[in-house]
């Protein structure tokens, strides 16, 4: 039973985790998430920005809104896919999870920077303040922290075998902060407003302010996507040059 | 029909904190949408730099 279940992971990694497979195949996802995001990301904006109404109380700085959430959201969620693409180093080694790992952490450090940077811009007119520390700030700007150490442990340890563990460790053990950034507004008393978007809720927004937020979150998980690809060939690429399939 | 466009997109005495907030996300989404080209052409030049297997050990011992 085990050495079967040894076979078929095996045979799973070999073909999907392979690196000219992936390479080849990959291509194609990547410019169809590009192409999709960069068309909905202009819908969403442009709706945002120009069309949805203002905000009753807060005007319209509002609009700030239709960056910083989907930032936010894709920080996060960065993370969990590190955190997945970690269990698969650990558990079955397999390299491309490492890929994926190491080129996923600094666009989450830049989507984190996005939010929390958009956030301070929106603090400043709505608390008066460009920052507060209350649970649901000092929470994203840890996940900051988390990626930048990240990025800075896989740089200190360069090609050594033992990088793609210990980066796999640092993530798995920054997961805990990932569902206090998301219950922080519930769990504590914050200045931050509590969640935009609930799977169990309707919305608390009126239909033409929600759904360009809703565009431009889908928007920006297929630019994330895109983005996430483009560096994964070529972080492959890096990895196995000079081979013949680097150089196409 | 410009007056039009540029009424809609005017956003008052909150339109610095705006378009700051927008402007500083679109110029880090643009720099992640070129960061992987970029490294990809700095590697190949330093692989022609040091193409030659000798000069690259060189380089190694002397860092």
């Amino acid at each position: 039973m085990r050495q079967a279940y040894v076979q078929v992971v095996k045979d799973w990694s070999k073909r999907f985790g392979a690196a000219p497979w992936f390479h080849r195949k990959s291509l194609a996802y990547q410019w169809v998430f590009g192409v999709i995001g960069l068309v909905l990301f202009l819908v969403g904006s442009l709706w945002g920005l120009g069309i949805a109404p203002a905000d009753y109380q807060q005007g319209e700085s509002f609009r700030i809104i239709y960056i910083h959430v989907p930032a936010s959201f894709l920080a996060q969620s960065c993370y969990l896919l590190m955190g997945a693409a970690a269990l698969l180093v650990l558990v079955w080694r397999i390299k491309l999870a490492d890929v994926c790992l190491a080129c996923a952490a600094p666009l989450g450090a830049w989507f984190t920077f996005i939010s929390l940077s958009s956030g301070a811009i929106w603090g400043r007119p709505t608390w008066g303040a460009w920052w507060v520390s209350d649970a649901r700030t000092l929470s994203m700007a840890v996940l900051l922290f988390l990626y930048i150490g990240v990025i800075a442990l896989r740089r200190a340890l360069g090609s050594q075998p033992v990088a793609p563990r210990a980066s796999a460790m640092l993530v798995l053990v920054g997961l805990v902060n990932i569902p206090i950034i998301k219950y922080s507004v519930d769990w504590w008393l914050t200045l931050h407003q509590p969640a935009s978007f609930s799977f169990v809720e309707a919305p608390s927004m009126p239909a033409a302010m929600w759904l360009p937020l809703l565009i431009n979150v889908i928007a920006l998980y297929c630019l994330f996507a895109f983005m996430l690809l483009m560096a994964m060939r070529v972080e492959l690429r890096m990895r196995h040059y000079p081979a013949e399939w680097t150089r196409s | 029909m410009i007056e039009q466009f540029s009424a809609a997109f005017d956003m008052g005495e909150y339109g610095v904190y705006v378009w700051s907030a927008w402007g500083v996300a679109l110029v880090v989404l643009l720099g992640m949408g070129a960061a992987p080209s970029l490294r990809w052409r700095a590697f190949l030049r330093r692989e022609e730099k040091f193409s030659c297997p000798g000069e690259r050990l060189g380089e190694e011992e002397k860092a």
